[in-house]
């Protein structure tokens, strides 16, 4: 069983967390905050659609993209597949398993059972690593827990097979191949310019920078969506965890982008990042500030219109701090 | 122009708070020494370093160790509400579960395989009495309970161990009341 090779860590995210872990054990030694960066994730949407009950926002791209587009702007390969039903899923883990390979799945994140019942929801964009099987359980890496921990067999299988949206259709992905010679400098100019046009260039009012402006526009309208007041704080106080607690390593994945931007400056050679590394830092904070604000009215339910105008002018400003800031990105990389 | 005063008394004092979030020590902030909580919950938070790097450190929850309590009891006063709707028969169990989970109605639907409509239909007491046991079944696998509890809400009041265990019986369920929590089965029905 590979578990005693594997090295389990903690990551802010459960899919940068992911790919990084496989890296790192096929030898590729880079950080999360290079894997989110170079394949562009950071990003900003404002999400009101059936599928939800209440609106919410994103702070990342979809699930599914970070693997993808670190593949495709570095050239390191990854190995992936779907499966139609749950047997063959079952053996074909089990068959990579036995070859001692970790191997990431595609998961609903209601099943993983070792986390506390309050934090469980379905979500089908949740990442783990299987390294190993013993008795009926799964061996499983998850970047949100301390250690290794383990998953029944049945549960595991029902997870990656749950439908809903982003459905994982018992998705695997893996390392197989040498890491061939990566031009990093090219990976990484391709992933800013690709975060700079979602950030900036998409022309949909909820989507980018322009979304951190439609949020905050649409919050004060959130009371009439909301069925009481112990709603809409709760509601209120979840901006604070997808902006701090639902792996994004704080400040809505600022943090993490600013980490990375200080990492290339040198790379690149252009100390011009490291000035924006410190503007993407000072935002992190803004939106700190926004989580913990957010926080408190909610707690104390202050949820009148004057407090939840503040927290839109808030988040307002933002728009036109994160709109500056990638601007000035997309003229340094350029 | 009371008006006036009472604006802008209430940025004043709103102005107080934030600074006061700003600046109270021990408070989240992108600092290392203040992004440090204690509670079982780890995870990930990437803060500056005394020697201006942006490193990765592990941490606690800010959120539950400050509004934990707040959380529960909001969870606590939802699901109370919501079982005395059930018990008037004004939704059906559907619902309550679906409020329970904070899932939308389509995302149940895509869940369990049928129309946004029909879900929409069966959140009403009145429906839920058509429902094929089958369907039932599909919905009681989304929401991870037995069959048997979309008719039915067990109170724990002496905080005794219960297990609901299943059985080669698909729509059978046996509730165990009592025992040990050390003998209590990891694997839901």
């Amino acid at each position: 069983m590979n578990e005693t090779t594997f090295q389990h860590k903690l990551a802010a995210h459960c899919e940068s967390g992911v790919v990084t872990s496989l890296l790192n054990h096929s030898g590729v030694d880079l950080s999360e905050a290079m894997v989110f960066g170079v394949s562009g994730a950071i990003f900003f949407a404002y999400l009101n659609n059936p599928m939800m009950p209440f609106p919410t926002i994103a702070l990342r791209n979809q699930p599914g993209k970070i693997y993808k587009n670190f593949s495709k702007f570095s050239k390191v390969p990854f190995q992936s597949n779907h499966y139609r039903n749950v047997e063959q899923a079952r053996q074909g883990l089990d068959h990579l398993l036995e070859q001692n390979k970790p191997v990431a799945v595609q998961v609903d994140f209601f099943y993983m059972d070792y986390v506390p019942e309050y934090i469980r929801a379905h979500f089908n964009g949740h990442f783990v690593i299987v390294v190993g099987k013993e008795n009926g359980h799964y061996i499983i890496s998850d970047a949100y827990t301390p250690v290794l921990t383990k998953l029944a067999e049945s549960t595991l299988h029902t997870a990656r097979f749950a439908k809903g949206p982003f459905k994982p259709k018992g998705f695997i992905l893996y390392r197989n191949a040498v890491t061939p010679e990566v031009h990093w400098e090219k990976a990484i100019t391709r992933g800013i310019k690709y975060a700079c046009f979602n950030m900036l260039s998409i022309p949909i009012p909820f989507l980018g920078a322009r979304g951190i402006r439609y949020f905050a526009k649409k919050l004060p309208g959130w009371p009439k969506l909301a069925r009481d007041e112990e709603h809409l704080s709760d509601e209120i106080m979840m901006i604070n965890v997808l902006l701090e607690e639902r792996g994004t390593g704080g400040g809505g994945f600022r943090f993490m982008y600013a980490a990375f931007l200080q990492e290339v400056a040198g790379r690149l050679n252009k100390p011009a990042l490291n000035e924006i590394a410190e503007q993407m830092m000072i935002n992190g904070d803004a939106w700190r500030l926004i989580s913990i604000f957010a926080g408190k009215i909610g707690r104390n339910r202050q949820l009148d219109d004057a407090h939840l105008r503040e927290l839109a002018a808030m988040i307002e400003k933002r728009a036109d701090v994160e709109k500056q800031l990638f601007t000035d990105l997309k003229k340094i990389i350029r | 122009m009371a008006l006036t005063i009472s604006c802008i008394f209430n940025r004043l004092v709103l102005v107080i708070i934030v600074s006061a979030v700003i600046h109270r020590p021990g408070e989240l902030s992108v600092k290392e020494k203040d992004a440090q909580f204690t509670t079982d919950r780890r995870m990930i938070m990437y803060v500056e370093k005394d020697n201006g790097s942006y490193q990765p450190i592990e941490t606690g929850s800010y959120m539950i160790q400050n509004y934990f309590d707040d959380f529960l009891e909001k969870k606590d006063h939802l699901q109370k509400s919501y079982a005395e709707k059930l018990r008037k028969a004004e939704i059906s169990p559907i619902e309550y579960y679906r409020v329970l989970l904070n899932m939308g109605v389509s995302d149940l639907a895509g869940r369990v395989g049928i129309s946004t409509r029909k879900v929409r239909k069966h959140l009403l007491p009145e429906a839920f009495t058509s429902i094929p046991v089958k369907l039932l079944q599909r919905y009681a696998e989304v929401f991870r309970i037995p069959l048997a509890n979309l008719f039915q809400l067990i109170e724990n009041r002496e905080e005794k161990v219960i297990q609901q265990l299943s059985t080669q019986n698909p729509l059978l369920v046996t509730t165990k009341i009592g025992g040990k929590e050390s003998e209590r089965n990891d694997i839901p029905a």
